[in-house]
């Protein structure tokens, strides 16, 4: 079978590469997704033991393994974030410990495995105050989920978000964890506000204008790097565009307008509720007028 | 067996010179899930998003597929690259969750992707468009083609291992590679290059 695709497909090899770059998740979404694997890994030896099918058609039994260095900064926009140092021998002694209790192997499991991942954490977590052997005597909230649907379990750790109560959509349905407003931290990288950014674009797609609206409000009392300004415009005018919040949304516009990058989200906004602006600043700008403006374009009708 | 462990084993003297808990497979005790996991990620992830899965819904399918493979590592026979491997799970949840999602699906927005590093906002116009330009080409795939175009081109797979992971015969990924060839050469010739203000 020849292949003569290779030649071609190497001449663009910087840009697939850039292509693909541009899939990939940020450090926060990364350590996002793997505390919630960590978080499921004990809730499958528990659903197993218990005789429910395990998530994702895990093994039974199956303990959670590996973890990196002991020590290792967590890296996720939220600052109850766990580190995941899990050292070997710990670890085996957790299997031991577990397997001796066959009737408790799932809680004594998820404990030790819930107790070693959470115990170095630099910020202390509300729900973890008790030292690691103290936490493994009790039932750890985590390992009081296995028997919930997956679905549910795998969308929130509640290590995650300690200091707000679920949030439900008005159907009464549990939400991804995603979609909630974070906790911000005090600086935010760029990977950090980007997480947020993106979370809150994920928010809007999914309806939920108001909460995209909070994610990008407290980006700006956060602050950030300030290298994703113009995508927090577009996506603050579109949130406000879906709440009915049509002037604040064309003040929004008008800001983003105003920004050297906000140009690239004109089409954008063209056909969002701030298109008027978009008329508006084609007619100046066809007449030679830079529009600068910040305030209100138009009175409510 | 040590010979053809996949790269993320291959610090794990244990993996090496214990048996196998399972027969044939790895010792998925002695793997270092973070590890692994961090070896796959971006993979797994950039795939799905690639195969058209919403993104709202990417995290919870990442989350599945490193469950999959948690559970399936005792199984693996080095037959096949781990990254095949890894390709495989996640075409396969990542098709459900296409299925599954299909009522919100919907083309990749470029307009959304975010920019790949705070540090390059000068980087080429003609990088980003021809990137943009591949991305775009990608969204407008239907289905079939879009999974091939995405091993084949975007994560640059060998046709012997795009038709594994999609279970096609290497004939059809050929004549698709050719299809898609000739149709990503005419959007790359028609796109304009540079674009105004």
């Amino acid at each position: 079978m020849t292949d003569d695709s290779g030649e071609f497909i190497a001449t663009l090899r910087a840009d697939l590469a850039e292509a693909r770059a541009r899939l990939e998740p940020a450090s926060a979404a990364r350590d996002d997704v793997f505390r919630k694997i960590a978080a499921a890994l004990p809730a499958v030896a528990g659903a197993a033991a218990a005789g429910a099918p395990p998530v994702g058609g895990a093994a039974a039994g199956a303990p959670p393994v590996g973890a990196p260095p002991v020590g290792a900064p967590p890296v996720g926009a939220l600052p109850d974030a766990i580190s995941l140092p899990m050292k070997p021998i710990a670890q085996a002694l957790a299997v031991k410990v577990a397997v001796s209790s066959a009737v408790s192997i799932a809680l004594v499991g998820g404990a030790v495995t819930w107790a070693k991942w959470t115990a170095p954490a630099p910020a202390p977590e509300p729900l973890s105050t008790a030292s690691p052997a103290t936490e493994v005597a009790r039932p750890p909230t985590p390992s009081s989920e296995p028997t919930s649907r997956p679905e549910a379990q795998h969308h929130e750790t509640p290590a995650s978000l300690p200091d707000r109560p679920p949030a439900k959509d008005p159907r009464g349905r549990p939400r991804a964890g995603e979609m909630r407003p974070a906790v911000a931290s005090p600086s935010l990288d760029f990977d950090q506000e980007l997480a947020q950014l993106r979370r809150a674009q994920a928010a809007l797609r999914d309806g939920q204008a108001r909460l995209a609206l909070a994610l990008i409000e407290r980006l700006d009392a956060v602050g950030g790097t300030g290298a994703l300004l113009a995508e927090r415009g577009i996506t603050r005018v579109l949130s406000l565009c879906a709440l009915g919040r049509e002037q604040e949304a064309l003040r929004a516009a008008g800001a983003l307008l105003e920004r050297a990058d906000g140009a690239v989200y004109r089409s954008r906004l063209a056909t969002s509720c701030a298109r008027e602006l978009i008329e508006e600043t084609a007619g100046d700008e066809s007449t030679g007028v830079r529009t600068q403006s910040s305030g209100p374009i138009r009175k409510e009708p | 067996m040590s010979s053809a462990l996949p790269r993320p084993f291959a610090s794990l003297p244990s993996i090496a010179d214990e048996p196998a808990l399972s027969s044939g497979g790895l010792d998925v005790q002695n793997i270092d899930f973070k590890e692994f996991f961090d070896e796959h990620v971006a993979l797994v992830w950039r795939l799905l998003r690639a195969m058209g899965v919403p993104e709202a819904h990417v995290p919870d399918a990442t989350q599945e597929v490193f469950l999959v493979a948690h559970a399936k590592l005792g199984e693996f026979e080095g037959r096949s690259k781990m990254s095949t491997w890894m390709y495989a799970i996640t075409y396969r949840v990542g098709a459900n969750a296409r299925r599954r999602y299909r009522r919100e699906a919907r083309h990749l927005d470029v307009e959304d992707l975010p920019l790949v590093s705070p540090d390059a906002p000068e980087r080429t116009l003609m990088g980003k468009q021809t990137a943009e330009i591949v991305l775009g080409f990608l969204s407008k795939l239907e289905v079939g083609m879009r999974d091939v175009f995405v091993l084949r081109f975007l994560e640059e797979r060998s046709l012997a291992e795009t038709a594994e992971v999609l279970g096609i015969g290497i004939n059809t990924v050929s004549s698709r590679v050719r299809l898609l060839r000739a149709g990503l050469e005419r959007a790359l010739s028609e796109q304009p290059r540079e674009e105004g203000p």
